[in-house]
């Protein structure tokens, strides 16, 4: 169940803080620490740690807020969300086998995770046009709620 | 509109993954196997070898302190123009 206040469908203090920590580290990796180096690649198991424990709060809530939190978006704004969890997931995992020495250098893993990146890019842009959208359209912060 | 200039410009910080070692056309660069050898005569153990986009011949592998390795060369004059090691 979504908070409230003054009406507002504020998100569980637990999804603000998971999608903060996410954001952040995303563009880190993204625009800041995007050379490969060690930083990078330390970095980059944060957002896999997000995912990790977004899927396990997922699995153990009892009060399925997490659940319920899903079912307050339209379908196209859950389809887009669930996508961006998955290139998470992609170009975390192909970030690490890029320092298994059986798969470092390899092309195609360096691929994989360059265009998984891409898509969440993509992804990324297909996101905050919805919720400036909603945003628009309900007349409401709707950018706000996953902050405070 | 904003939202495309944040799509594009996001491009920009991984379209060009690796440096830009010469402008040298390829007939001016150091032989393919000749450089690969000098590398191993220098104690190199060489996992993969790459002519990059940005015109570099890349290593992966281990130096002589059997380091990891990722090294970009000048494949005009075999300089190193960018290292790292993981």
């Amino acid at each position: 169940m979504l908070n409230k206040r003054n009406g507002d469908p504020i998100k569980p203090f637990s999804i603000r803080v998971l999608h903060l920590i996410l954001v952040v580290s995303l563009f880190l990796l993204v625009f800041v620490f995007y050379d490969g180096d060690k930083i990078h690649r330390f970095l980059g198991y944060a957002p896999l740690l997000v995912f990790a424990l977004r899927s396990l709060w997922a699995l153990i809530d009892k009060n399925k807020k997490s659940l319920k939190s899903l079912s307050s978006f339209p379908i196209l704004a859950n389809l887009t969300h669930f996508s961006i969890w998955f290139f998470v997931l992609l170009a975390g995992l192909s970030g690490h086998m890029m320092t298994i020495d059986r798969f470092w250098g390899e092309d195609w893993v360096e691929n994989f995770h360059d265009y998984s990146v891409k898509a969440l890019m993509l992804l990324t842009v297909i996101h905050l046009t919805g919720v400036f959208y909603d945003s628009f359209r309900k007349k409401r912060p709707t950018w706000r709620y996953i902050f405070y | 509109m904003f939202n495309l200039i944040v799509f594009f410009s996001s491009f920009s910080a991984f379209v060009w993954a690796g440096p830009k070692c010469t402008d040298l056309s390829k007939e001016e660069w150091v032989n393919q196997e000749n450089f690969q050898a000098q590398l191993i005569k220098e104690g190199y153990k060489i996992k993969k070898f790459k002519v990059t986009k940005g015109n570099c011949y890349e290593i992966y592998g281990w130096n002589k302190d059997s380091e990891k390795i990722e090294i970009y060369f000048n494949p005009a004059n075999s300089k190193i123009v960018k290292q790292k090691k993981w």
